[in-house]
Parts: structure tokens; C-alpha cells; sequence
């Protein structure tokens, strides 16, 4: 192995809240060596951010670094006072951020926020500094490094700006680079070009990459070493190819298992359950409550991070050595079989027929004409047969989200019909429209949004059946009976949204679609904002409700991989415009659009987990 | 910037000027009683009153008076005052340079105050030094304009002190010192309150930009404080205030009016109060629309600046 | 968990805050209502004899330039002023609410239309707007609340709209209008519980700035008139003895002051309280 840079010895961080200890990480243990590139795996609460700005110290006031140090060559980071540290960032340790949006500071050039860090490290002057910056925007693969130099921030798109944040960062040869997740606030096809860039770059400089993500599939594409976070706690860590094919831990697996491929459809496993924020969480394995191969030492020990084999990986859980356990229970693989072809079509549900929308920007008052009206969809045409899923994939800004808006009248159209159940949905009278409204439900992305934080369980759940006349009693039944459908008890009903998970709250949003039984359910990025793990429990719920409903899903996704999981057919989408469509089987296996291409390409392919 | 961003300010300043003379004139005209009434008392006969009515034109319908009326103002005729019985324009001159006077001197001194120290609270909050001086931004905002005055007055301009005069003017071609001697008190009035509330918003703005992640890469990029301040805090963080700032004129202008009434000082706020206690409606309307058309173009000044230091302003 | 780029604020200053500015707020509260009740002397009593007296411990306030006793007169006064505040406050928000709640949910042309209105009116300073409904309406204590809350009410329209619009971008309603909910019900019924914390924070804030517009007008001559007085005439009626005795001033500055002070503290401790960001009206 190369020379270590940088490493984190048994770090322990805890917030402080309201008169609250919180921790965060706890002993954790990460050495990262010249030209290696690490991938830190972990779903929401993981502590895999606050490990990053730990290493940067640059953690909140109300943060405590317990215990532990993190060394950058033998010297601790944690003890270095301001100048040290100022001189150390953005010269030997540099940071590419998840939103290039806000990271770089609107009110000066792009090409300024680059050049100042030459200038401020090196010691350039403003010409020097301004050559060596358009090289470096070159060798990120800015074609007009001129132009992009005078730019400001919200002149570029968010890949120009992602590249010119990490131009900014490799711009004085660091020897370490922390990336906090910074493919994820960009598009599909955007995100896999900027991915590849990374990669290309990893040849080309010595640094020591590390690269935090939730993003399985994007870690698998550049990390040499994987390491798995869960609840504060590093649950694994080895060889990419040793975590992704041969993991000796539950956690690790079950997230293996939860993600969707895009390969083709399998039997998705969630993890039932929430990751657990108790503080005393430490004294045991804190996966226990949701692991199923938990015994009794699970809940009461807390496993040690063990060797597993003669291979550098290790793992924390008290069965990591011992095979046998996971040989029983094997990952699965992809069944390739359940793209079932229909060899009779139901009956059509719902047809939207050379559908327009325009969308008007909110310009200011006076912005007369053009400049505010774009038209987000384009003469759009499918069907819908009852009790099937349509999947519309698109990124963003294909209009996919305002046909949904614009099928339940929530926007005007300006050309073509939508017509449910053979009846026109503009042209319906109050009375009609009401059971429209009944029949054709809508979930949306973002739960924490979608739910109205001053209402309880039971107020947001039975509104839709208030607005039909039924009594507080029989509602109260039917609430009860669909929160059970979406496995939540009655211990729900009388609570608030903010005292929810992610997951939970999703789950509230489809009980709420889910309780007038509607024939229709639009569905837009349902799992986006969701954590893997959960998202694959919301998939399996939705496949499950559709059976039990006989219902149809219009399942608008940006996702080709989720997609892949619950589609009959698929529309592909690109400004306003179909590109392509037709049974899921033979798009995702013989895609004829170019684009469609592109996007499958995009995605990066998780490696099929082996047997032990 | 774009020659069209300004062009469509400057119509949106327009257009605000049209909409405030409207509402202006609705104000003075549909409440009861008009001017006519006002000047010849409600116990006049009818036809005294008919007469009065024909002569200043209230006759005609209310569209005509408006049309009137702003035509004359956008020419340069304000009209005659009815109870001073001289044309409004030349007095409402007079008294607009005397308070714009004393206007400017507020926010020059408030602002050199209250942006520093803003900036100082921000950076450093929490500490005792930003709780002094919110504690100080507190008592400010909190002390009505006519408690300050007489306090002041108190102190420094009676005995033994007696420093400045408590009420007055001088004009400036008349005598330099005299007319400083004049404007001092009003000005340390109404800075006191106008820095207070400066202070607080450019706090408010600059603990806003300090959270923003923009800040966080400037730190992370090994830039010493003083440089992530200067360079990428302020401007972001000035530029709200310098928006603020026109509100702020909007609240000078208001407290003008109760300063120059203490002080007997001779400018627009004076000239308005005296208006409306002896119900002159052309001198009252002319006022209130010029001292609204005063805020109409700080704003839009304000507006302008803002965009040059923010340049992705210009897009919205 | 999320690494916070945000401290919040201290709470131990929070609760120092709030407690005492319902202190100080109570206490303007209840001498105003004893004030209405009773009064050492009798406010308009007049005694020649004992003009602008020092504090004695018959006038622990001292008189005015008539020998009236200050205490009394702050005490009957109070109520007077406070009823400025509260009243012109509740008007403004009365009138303020509904059309920033209809003009934050509809948006479009109306909301455009309205906005430039309200631009306009925000142009004209509040108390010389007061004035300009002053000059119809005539001067009197009915009259001022009337023309403070009219004058108000296009602040407490902008500071309302910034929640609703915040509040209107939330799924939830996107979720109501897919119910075809009643546009009514979604505005009072969906998007006023998420809005009224900021709405409370700003009115506390307010009854303290109407008191001081109300204090204000009556300092002119237009609010309160004779022979009732509030604070505001008492601090105009004092001020040409300063040179003899400042105490008929400092009566009625005292009350003001401390009351404004209190409704700050009250809604800025308020504020912190329901963990809301910086003040709409600063930023």
C-alpha cells in the first residue's frame, strides 16, 4: 500500500441540542493512502457528512469531538489552531460540495472564486493565476474556458458549475479530496458525465480521493476501498469488490439487496424499520432491531470491527467470521422473468391524447410576451390500461411532472384532451368532477412537503373522505384499516408529521392517496427523496396495493432503475417531447432512441452480488 | 447591467408614482368635507358655498380634478395654497431642500454608525459585544422620536449646557454656522433612531450571508477570516441592506414630520402637519405626493445598486 | 444526522426575553386598567398652587404646569394609548390578513395588480398617511385608530404574503387544490395555521410601533383631544416647561417607552420562542 495521508483514529463526535447529546460518529476508524480512491457509503443519519468537515474541522459550534484525532501526515487536524488550518485548506485538503449552487458565491465571477485560491496559496499574480485557472477549467472539461472564467455562478448550468467547483479544488495539487456527495443534486446523464470525469481524473492526480455518497451504484463505479456506514457506526470496510460481491455484514447486504438494478426486475428487499437516533444506541450492535439475523448477544454487545479473513476487510457484527450464517440466507439474484409481456391489454383507464401545456414563469409584472411562457409539454400521447403502471422517465425539465399536474386539472392546457374512463376531464361538471377527484389520486415527491405539519395523522388522512360526506366515525374506521394496509398501527392516528421518518411520512402520503380506493394513482418521484433502503419497502407497498386496489399507476420517475421495478411500459421524455415509448421489457433491453441510450447508459451498473 | 433591466425599473417607478397620486387624491377628496367647506366653515349658506366650489374648480367631476391636478404637478404647478393664499410650489420647494437637508444628514451619520457596528454584531454573535449593542439597537427603536427630542433638548441645548438651539433655522446662504447650529439637533434625533434599526437589519443580513454555504467554501478554501468577510461576505450581505435602505427612508420620512414639529424646523413634515390641522387639501396632497415620490426614487436607486453589487438580481 | 450550518439561537436569551417582555407588558396592561379605575386624584383636578412641583410623596410623579398630578394623569391616560396600539394593530391585521392570504394563494394577475397597490401605499410614510385620513376624518382617538390601522395595514399585507407564498409552495397544497378543495378553505383552513406564528410575532412587535404613531398623532394635536388626554398630549403639553420641570415629561415618556419596549421584547422573545428565522420586517 501507498503512504497513508490521512488517518482518522477512533473518532467520536457528538451534537449538543436543546440540552441534548446527540452522537454522531463513534470510533471511527478510516486511513486513506496516496492515489487510493475511498467510497463512504451511508443512508441518511449515517454521520458519513460529519466525518468530511471533520476531517476539514470545520464542524458546527454545537459539535463536540469527544474522542479520537485525524492525522494529515502524523500532524492532528483536530488541534490545529486557524492558521494552520487555513493553510493547510484548500492547498493539501480540498472539498468539492453536493450543491454547486450555493457553494459558489453568486456575487463574483467563477473564474475569481478559482483564481483567488492560486493566488492566495502559490502565491500567483492575477495573470498568472488567471492562465493556470483556464487550464484547469480545461482539464475539467469546460470547452470555452474563457467564457466560463467571466461567468458568473447562475450563468452555468449545475454541471459547468460542479466542474468548476472541483477545478477549484484540484487547482494546487491537494494531496487529499473530499467530495460530499457531488453527483447528487445533478441530472441523470449529467451526473454520469461528471462521474467519469472523476474517474478519468483519479489516473491523472496522486491524491488520496474520498467520496461520500448514498449512492451505491456511483461508489461501485470509482472506489478502490468501500466503507459502510450505518447510525454513526463503520459497519464494513474493505475491497470494492470484496463489500459489493462477499459482504460479511447484515447491514451491508440488506443495502446490496435494496437497490434497485436496472438489469431487470428482482425481488427488492427493504429493511423494515427505522435507523435508531437513541444515544445509548452504542452499547449493543446498532443494527440489531432491524437485522434479521439478530440473536441475543446482538442487542446486548457491541461487536467489534473484526477481521473478516486474510483480506484487508473488516466488518462489525459478531458473525462477521462465520459464513455458514450468510450461505443460509444468500443475496438474491435478478429474475428476469417478470417483465411479463401482455398478451391482452385491459380496457384503457386513461388516455391523454396530443397533450400541450405551457408554463408561465413568474416573471414580474410588464414581462410582456415570450420572454415568460415556455411550453413544457409537447402534443404528448399514451394510454393507460386499468390496473397496469405507466412509467413517464425524464429529467428535469421534461415535462413529466406538469402532465401530472395537467391530468388533474391542477394546470390548463392549451391544446388536446385528457380523457379518464372515456370521459373528457375538462369538459366535466362539478358533480363529475368531484368523483374524478376521488378516483385519480396524486402522491408526491417530497413527504415532509406533501403533508400540512399543523395536522395530525388522522386529519390528513381522512380529509379526502370528509370532502365526500362520510361520518368522523366511519372514517375513522377507514383510516385505521389503510394505515394497517401501509403498515403503520394505530398509534399514527394522532400524530404529527415533524414526529415522523421519511419513510413513515411517504407511507402517511400513500394512505391518504390510498383511502377514497381510487382507480388512478399518479405517482411523482415517490422514492426520490427516500433513503435506499426505504425506498425498496415503498416499492415492494406499492406493488402490494396495486393487487390489493386494482389500481392503475402513472409512475413519473427520473430513476430508470426504480422504474425498471414497477413498469409495464415506459414514455421517455425530453423537453416536453416523447421520445420514445412502449413495453418496459423492450426499452430497457433494446432502447431505439439515442437518448434513451444515453440515459441507460447513464446509470451506473451495480455488480449482481455472488454467493458467499 | 442591461439597458432593459433599468428601463423596466424606471416604468415600475411610474407607474408606483401614477397608482400613489391616485390613492393620494382618492384619499383628500372622497373623505368628507372638501376644501371648500374648510375654508369658509360648514355654517356657510349654500350658495357662499356653490360659489367657492365653482371658483377652485371642485365642481367639475373627481376624473377632470385628478387629471387636473397631476398635469399641473407633472408641469410644475402645484397650485395655491388656500389658507396662506400664495401658489403651493415655491413654498413646497423651499421646505423639500430644507428636509431632504436634513434627511441626507440622518442617513450619512446613521448609516456610518449603524453598518459597522452591524457588521461587528454579526460576526461576532452571541458574544457580549453583540449583545451590547442589540441591547443598544433595542432602546433605539423603542424611544419615540418626541421623548428623544425634548431629552436631547434637555441636555444639550438648555442650560447649563445650552450647546445648540432647540428650535429654528438658519438658512445655509444666510449663515453656515447658523444653519449647522440649526440642523444638529434634528439630525442627532433622528439618527438615533434610524441607526437603531440600520443596525438591526444589517445584522439580520449579514447573519444570513454568514450561514450560506458560499461563506463555508470561501473557508474552506484556506481564505483567512478577514478575507472571507471582505471579499464574499459584504457584498452579498450589503446588498440587502442597501435594499433596506429605501424602506428605512420610508420610516425617515415619517419621523421628519414629528422632529420638524419639535424643532419648529421648516421643511415638508412641518409644512404637512400644518396642512392638515387647517384642512388646506391642495397643500396637504401636494406634500404627501411629493414626499411619496421622494421614497419611489430611493427605492428605485436603492434597486439599482443592488443589482450592481448582485448581479444575478438583474434576472428576476 | 445532518451536519447544521446553523446554531440556533441561545434559548436561555429567548426565555430572558419573553419573560420579560410579558413583564413589562403586563404591567403596562394593568396600570392602564387601573388607571381606568382609579387614580390617587382626579386626572383633570386642578391645583394653581402647586404647579410643577418636584416628587413629594403626595405626588410621587410631581405636577404639571396646572397642578395636576402626573401619576393620575399617566395612569387615566393609559388606557387611551394603549387602545391606539391594540386597536390600530387589529385593524391593520384585519384588513391586512384576508388579502394577503387571497393574493398569496391566487397569485397571477390579481396578486401583480394588488401588489403594486400596496407597493404604492407602502411609499407613503404611516403616520403621513394617517394624516391624509386624518384630514378627511378630522382629529379625535376614534378617528387616529382608525387612520393608524388603515395605515398599517399595507406592512401587515406584505409581511403576510411573504409567509403565504412560503407556505403556498408546499406539496400540501398542491395536494388540497388535487382534492378540489374550496379555494377558501385551503387559505384559512390549510395555509393560515402554518402562517400565523410570523403573524403574531409582527403584531406584538406592531402594538408597540401603533402605540407610538398613536402617541404621535396625539402629540400633533390630531389623536386624543381635550379636555381627555393620553400620553401623547402630555408629552406635547410638557414640553414647553422642560426648563422648570422635566417630571411632567418624564411621566408619560416612561409609560410610552417602557410599554414599547415591552411589546418588542414580547414579540422578539415570541419569535425565538416558535424557532422562526429573522424577522420579516428586518429582512
Amino acid at each position: 500500500m501507498s503512504e497513508p495521508i490521512i488517518e482518522i483514529e477512533d473518532l467520536t463526535v457528538s451534537f449538543f441540542a436543546g440540552g441534548q447529546r446527540y452522537p454522531a460518529l463513534k470510533d471511527l476508524a478510516v486511513t486513506l493512502h496516496e492515489s487510493e480512491t475511498v467510497g463512504l457509503v451511508g443512508e441518511s443519519g449515517s454521520g458519513k457528512s460529519t466525518a468530511l468537515f471533520a476531517i476539514m474541522n470545520y464542524l458546527p459550534a454545537n459539535a463536540v469531538v469527544e474522542s479520537g484525532a485525524i492525522r494529515y501526515r502524523g500532524r492532528n487536524l483536530l488541534n490545529a489552531d486557524r492558521r494552520t488550518l487555513d493553510g493547510i485548506r484548500g492547498r493539501r485538503l480540498a472539498m468539492v460540495y453536493q450543491d454547486p449552487g450555493t457553494a459558489l458565491n453568486p456575487a463574483l465571477t467563477v473564474g475569481r472564486q478559482i483564481a483567488e485560491v492560486l493566488e492566495r496559496h502559490l502565491g500567483l499574480d492575477e495573470r498568472r493565476a488567471r492562465e493556470r485557472t483556464l487550464e484547469l477549467l480545461r482539464t475539467v472539461e469546460l470547452d470555452e474556458p474563457e467564457r466560463t472564467y467571466a461567468a458568473y455562478p447562475h450563468q452555468l448550468s449545475g454541471g459547468m458549475r460542479q466542474r468548476a467547483v472541483i477545478a477549484m479544488a484540484l487547482s494546487c495539487e491537494p494531496d487529499v479530496l473530499l467530495m460530499d456527495e457531488p453527483t447528487t443534486a445533478l441530472d441523470v446523464i449529467v451526473q454520469a458525465k461528471v462521474l467519469e470525469l472523476v474517474r478519468a481524473l483519479r489516473r491523472k492526480v496522486r491524491a488520496a480521493i474520498l467520496f461520500v455518497s448514498h449512492d451505491l451504484g456511483a461508489v461501485a463505479e470509482i472506489a478502490d476501498r468501500i466503507g459502510v456506514l450505518y447510525a454513526g457506526e463503520l459497519m464494513e470496510l474493505g475491497p470494492a469488490e470484496r463489500i459489493l460481491r462477499h459482504s460479511r455484514n447484515p447491514y451491508t447486504r440488506g443495502l446490496i439487496a435494496a437497490v434497485p438494478r436496472i438489469a431487470g426486475r428482482a425481488e427488492l428487499h427493504g429493511i423494515p424499520g427505522t435507523a435508531s437516533r437513541e444515544p445509548t444506541r452504542f452499547s449493543r450492535c446498532v443494527f440489531a432491531e432491524r437485522c434479521e439475523f439478530a440473536a441475543e448477544l446482538c442487542r446486548t454487545a457491541r461487536p467489534p470491527f473484526a477481521a473478516v479473513s486474510a483480506a484487508p476487510h473488516r466488518s462489525r457484527c459478531h458473525f462477521a467470521t462465520d459464513p455458514a450464517l450468510f450461505a443460509a440466507r444468500p443475496l438474491h439474484a435478478i429474475a428476469k422473468s417478470a417483465d411479463a409481456a401482455d398478451s391482452h391489454r385491459p380496457p384503457v383507464l386513461l388516455e391523454v391524447a396530443a397533450l400541450s401545456v405551457d408554463y408561465r414563469r413568474s416573471g414580474g409584472f410588464l414581462s410582456f410576451g415570450k420572454r415568460g411562457v415556455v411550453r413544457a409539454v409537447r402534443e404528448v400521447s399514451f394510454q393507460l390500461p386499468q390496473e397496469r403502471v405507466l412509467a413517464i422517465v425524464g429529467e428535469s425539465g421534461s415535462g413529466k411532472s406538469t402532465i401530472a399536474r395537467t391530468i388533474l386539472r391542477l394546470e390548463a392546457k392549451v391544446g388536446g384532451r385528457v380523457l379518464f374512463r372515456g370521459e373528457d376531464v375538462f369538459a366535466l361538471d362539478a358533480a363529475r368532477l368531484r368523483r374524478f377527484r376521488r378516483n385519480a389520486q396524486i402522491v408526491f415527491q417530497n413527504p415532509t412537503s406533501s403533508l400540512n405539519p399543523k395536522k395530525t395523522v388522522l386529519e390528513l388522512v381522512g380529509r379526502p373522505l370528509r370532502l365526500d360526506g362520510t361520518s368522523a366515525q366511519e372514517r375513522r374506521e377507514r383510516v385505521r384499516a389503510v394505515l394497517d394496509s401501509v403498515g403503520l398501527g394505530d398509534g399514527f392516528l394522532e400524530r404529527y408529521p415533524q414526529q415522523l421518518s421519511g419513510g413513515e411520512k411517504q407511507r402517511i402520503a400513500l394512505a391518504r392517496a390510498f383511502v377514497t380506493e381510487p382507480q388512478l394513482v399518479i405517482l411523482d418521484e415517490p422514492t426520490t427523496s427516500l433513503d435506499v433502503s426505504v425506498q425498496a419497502t415503498i416499492i415492494e407497498l406499492l406493488l402490494a396495493q396495486k393487487q390489493h386496489l386494482r389500481c392503475a399507476y402513472l409512475f413519473i420517475s427520473h430513476n430508470l432503475a426504480v422504474v425498471r421495478q414497477v413498469a409495464d411500459e415506459v414514455i421517455v421524455m425530453r423537453g416536453g417531447a416523447v421520445q420514445e415509448a412502449g413495453p418496459a421489457a423492450r426499452i430497457y433491453e433494446a432502447p431505439a432512441h439515442p437518448y434513451t441510450q444515453a440515459l441507460l447508459a447513464a446509470v451506473p451498473p451495480l455488480p449482481l452480488p455472488a454467493e458467499v | 447591467m442591461g439597458v432593459a433591466y433599468l428601463a423596466r425599473r424606471l416604468l415600475y417607478g411610474l407607474i408606483s408614482l401614477l397608482i400613489l397620486s391616485a390613492i393620494v387624491f382618492a384619499l383628500t377628496h372622497l373623505l368628507p368635507g372638501d376644501a371648500a367647506t374648510a375654508i369658509i366653515g360648514e355654517n356657510a349658506t349654500p350658495e357662499a358655498l356653490a360659489a367657492l366650489r365653482a371658483r377652485l374648480g371642485l365642481d367639475q367631476p373627481l376624473l377632470m380634478q385628478f387629471a387636473g391636478w397631476l398635469g399641473g404637478m407633472l408641469t410644475g404647478d402645484f397650485g395655491v395654497s388656500t389658507t396662506l393664499n400664495q401658489a403651493a410650489g415655491p413654498i413646497i420647494a423651499e421646505r423639500f431642500f430644507n428636509s431632504l437637508a436634513l434627511a441626507l444628514g440622518t442617513i450619512v451619520v446613521a448609516a456610518s454608525l449603524a453598518v459597522p457596528l452591524g457588521v461587528v454584531a454579526a460576526v461576532k454573535r452571541g458574544s457580549r459585544v453583540d449583545g451590547a449593542i442589540l441591547t443598544a439597537s433595542y432602546v433605539g427603536i423603542s424611544i419615540p422620536d418626541f421623548v428623544v427630542a425634548p431629552a436631547l433638548i434637555i441636555l444639550v441645548a438648555s442650560p447649563p449646557l445650552d450647546l445648540f438651539p432647540s428650535s429654528g433655522f438658519v438658512s445655509m446662504t444666510a449663515s453656515l454656522g447658523g444653519w449647522i447650529a440649526h440642523i444638529i439637533l434634528p439630525v442627532a434625533t433622528l439618527t438615533l433612531v434610524l441607526a437603531a434599526h440600520l443596525l438591526r437589519q444589517t445584522r439580520s443580513g449579514m447573519l444570513d450571508v454568514l450561514l450560506s454555504d458560499y461563506i463555508r467554501t470561501a473557508r474552506l478554501k484556506g481564505l483567512p477570516e478577514r478575507t472571507v468577510l471582505w471579499r464574499h461576505g459584504l457584498r452579498n450581505g450589503l446588498g440587502t441592506t442597501i435594499a433596506v435602505l429605501a424602506l428605512d427612508l420610508g420610516y425617515l420620512m415619517g419621523s421628519i414630520v414629528i422632529v420638524e414639529e419639535i424643532f419648529a424646523y421648516p421643511g415638508l413634515g412641518r409644512l404637512i402637519v400644518y396642512a392638515v390641522a387647517n384642512r388646506d387639501i391642495p397643500l396637504v396632497e401636494d406634500t404627501a405626493l411629493v414626499i411619496g415620490a421622494v421614497y419611489v426614487a430611493a427605492n428605485l436607486l436603492a434597486d439599482v445598486a443592488h443589482a450592481a453589487l448582485n448581479p444575478r438580481m438583474v434576472q428576476s | 444526522m445532518t451536519v447544521e450550518t446553523s446554531a440556533a439561537a441561545p434559548q436561555g436569551r429567548s426565555n430572558r426575553y419573553l419573560k420579560a417582555g410579558l413583564a413589562l407588558t403586563a404591567a403596562a396592561l394593568a396600570t392602564s386598567a387601573l388607571g381606568f379605575l382609579y387614580t390617587p386624584y382626579s386626572p383633570t383636578q386642578v391645583d394653581l398652587v402647586h404647579r410643577l412641583a418636584r416628587p413629594t410623596l403626595d405626588h410621587l410623579f410631581g405636577t404639571d404646569r396646572f397642578g395636576r398630578d402626573v401619576l393620575s394623569r399617566v395612569l387615566a391616560g393609559g388606557w387611551r394609548s394603549l387602545t391606539l396600539g391594540f386597536g390600530a394593530t387589529g385593524l391593520g391585521l384585519a384588513i391586512g390578513l384576508p388579502v394577503a392570504l387571497a393574493t398569496g394563494y391566487f397569485r397571477g394577475a390579481v396578486d401583480q395588480i394588488v401588489m403594486r397597490f400596496v407597493d404604492a401605499l407602502l411609499s407613503i410614510p404611516t403616520l403621513v398617511f394617517a394624516l391624509l385620513i386624518i384630514v378627511g376624518l378630522g382629529p379625535g382617538q376614534l378617528q387616529a385608530i382608525l387612520a393608524l390601522g388603515v395605515a398599517s395595514s399595507p406592512k401587515f399585507v406584505r409581511i403576510v404574503r411573504s409567509a403565504v407564498l412560503a407556505a403556498a409552495d408546499e406539496d400540501y397544497v398542491t395536494a388540497a387544490k388535487a382534492r378540489g378543495e374550496h379555494a377558501l378553505y385551503i387559505q384559512y383552513g390549510e395555509l393560515l395555521p402554518n402562517v400565523w406564528p410570523p403573524i403574531i410575532v409582527e403584531a406584538s412587535i406592531n402594538v408597540g410601533f401603533a402605540l407610538m404613531g398613536g402617541a404621535a398623532l396625539s402629540y400633533l394635536g390630531l389623536g386624543t383631544q381635550p379636555p381627555f388626554a393620553d400620553w401623547g398630549v402630555m408629552i406635547n403639553e410638557a414640553q414647553q416647561y422642560i426648563s422648570v420641570s422635566f417630571w411632567p415629561l418624564l411621566g408619560p415618556a416612561l409609560a410610552i417607552c417602557l410599554s414599547i419596549v415591552g411589546f418588542n421584547l414580547f414579540g422578539e422573545g415570541l419569535r425565538d420562542r416558535l424557532h422562526l428565522k429573522a424577522s420579516l420586517r428586518d429582512v
